[in-house]
């Protein structure tokens, strides 16, 4: 079989210009297709990798977040509890505190009324004692009674200390002599000589009293005023003006009733001021 | 009855003729760049395809797949060359369906340029690939006692390959006409499809081995990109 080399020749440029016609129209056309669909298929997968990321990333920032909320509400609340147990604990306690110092209110109040009761009541037995002291007293004072009450006035003037020696001198001259005896009957006449000698005998070792003798003046004469009172009870009163010498059972007994009101008022202050103080416990709840 | 179609010619002016090969290689060539071109001319690049489109990537992709498993490392520098061999030859095959044509491929005048395209492109991408003194030492292995049958070799397969296409396609139109004479009724038609089978399978085999003889040619072997390798220097 003959080959035609023409044939041949023009057969190797038809198949030349087809390898460039197809390359032309068919093959880069088609691949540069494909290219371009595989690299926006890549840059698709790309961004929704990007976006997967995106997502995962804030998925995380958000449950950190979340937990971060659950623990701050956790702390939230763990601080309101302590706070609501210790303002409950705190009014309890200042409750607690205030009907304490309402009780120990109540309670003093009601000491303080007691004890003024009792002071009342003895107040009132003490004056009922005096008064029947008094009233046994004034029964029983008779003459014999003045008279020895009258002898221990007299020891009582002779002991007088050197001041109130000085002094009695003093209140004689002052009044002229003149003396106020009150007793609840009337002195003897032998009785009434018997001061008045007493008197004088004081007056006359007075020192002024000797220096005005030796400058030859007169000697002070004593006189009595005698006065009945009988609210001396029992026992005698001399007084030069303002210089007075008792011995009666009116003034004793005074003087013993004072005294016994003295001790009664004392020990209630006593009582009073060992009551528990309302404000000091008070303060002492509200500071717990 | 003719066996090839250089035998028929429409016109001739001294050796220039006008052949049957010819004129149908241009139908073939038509055919081919018109629709090609018509189908790529809207492409769309993004999801939405048309089905041209799709058969035409599919067929694009598989032929790059199959340069690639031939061994060829970059199937698109050689995708031109060798696709255009597969959708030739197998356009011309195809299209025997049609009475009245004649494959270019039955011409022993075409299968002779395919091969001698096939023949040039070999030490073509074999030197562009390893370098002259590398491609023409590749004659020599193993042995430089190899060397004339490598030649020979190389010789007797560029013939083979342009006789082999040749006849099988002359005769499947030989053994078609004589059938036809013989039995014109439905035995023809078996062996048509049977034809039409040949000339898929003959397509292939011709596109791959073109694709490995080029794969032969153009791969670096180990002992090679040893002695070409420079030493590697830090670069300071």
């Amino acid at each position: 079989m003959p080959i035609d080399w023409f044939t041949v020749i023009a057969q190797i440029i038809n198949f030349l210009i087809l390898v460039w016609l197809l390359k032309r129209f068919l093959y880069q056309p088609i691949l540069d297709g494909i290219d371009a669909r595989e690299h926006k298929i890549a840059s698709v997968l790309s961004n929704a990798e990007t976006q997967k990321k995106h997502a995962e990333n804030l998925e995380a920032q958000y449950k950190e977040k979340l937990t971060n909320i659950d623990a701050e509400r956790s702390t939230i609340i763990e601080l309101a509890k302590a706070e609501a147990h210790k303002a409950t604990l705190a009014a309890l306690q200042d409750a607690k505190a205030q009907a304490d110092a309402l009780s120990i209110k109540r309670t003093n109040a009601l000491n303080t009324e007691i004890q003024m009761l009792q002071n009342e009541v003895i107040d009132k037995s003490v004056k009922e004692v005096f008064a029947l002291s008094r009233k046994v007293i004034s029964e029983l004072a008779d003459q014999q009674l003045q008279d020895k009450m009258f002898d221990k006035l007299l020891s009582h003037l002779k002991a007088l200390s050197e001041v109130q020696h000085h002094e009695l001198c003093l209140a004689i001259k002052k009044n002229q002599g003149h003396a106020t005896v009150r007793s609840i009957a009337p002195l003897s006449q032998p009785q009434c000589e018997h001061l008045k000698a007493c008197l004088e005998d004081i007056l006359t070792d007075h020192p002024s009293q000797r220096a005005t003798e030796q400058a030859g003046g007169d000697s002070l004469t004593i006189t009595l005023n005698l006065v009945v009172d009988p609210q001396l009870i029992a026992g005698l009163a001399l007084s030069f003006g303002g210089w007075k010498l008792s011995w009666s059972a009116n003034e004793m007994l005074s003087a013993l009733q004072h005294e016994v009101e003295l001790s009664i008022d004392a020990q209630y202050e006593e009582n009073v001021a060992n009551m528990p103080a309302d404000n000091e416990h008070h303060s002492l709840s509200a500071n717990r | 009855m003719h066996l090839s179609p250089d035998e028929i010619v429409y016109w001739q002016y001294g050796v220039i003729k006008l052949s049957a090969t010819l004129v149908f290689t241009w139908v073939i060539l038509a055919i081919l760049v018109v629709s090609a071109y018509f189908i790529t001319r809207n492409l769309n690049k993004k999801n939405h395809r048309s089905r041209w489109q799709n058969a035409l990537e599919i067929i694009v992709i598989t032929i790059n797949d199959q340069i690639s498993d031939a061994g060829l490392d970059k199937p698109r520098r050689y995708m031109g060359f060798l696709g255009t061999l597969f959708l030739f030859i197998a356009m011309a095959n195809l299209l025997t369906i049609f009475p009245g044509f004649e494959p270019p491929s039955s011409s022993l005048s075409t299968t002779l340029a395919l091969a001698f395209c096939v023949f040039v492109s070999v030490p073509f991408y074999g030197i562009k690939n390893k370098g002259v003194k590398q491609y023409l030492l590749s004659y020599t292995e193993p042995t430089y006692f190899m060397l004339p049958f490598n030649i020979v070799g190389e010789l007797s397969r560029t013939l083979a390959l342009a006789v082999r296409l040749f006849g099988n396609m002359m005769s499947g139109a030989m053994i078609l006409a004589i059938l036809l004479v013989i039995s014109p009724l439905i035995f023809p038609v078996v062996m048509s499809l049977l034809g039409l089978l040949t000339g898929m399978v003959q397509a292939y085999i011709f596109f791959v081995l073109a694709s490995v003889y080029i794969a032969a040619a153009s791969t670096v072997s180990a002992k090679a990109s040893l002695t070409l390798t420079p030493p590697q220097q830090k670069a300071e």
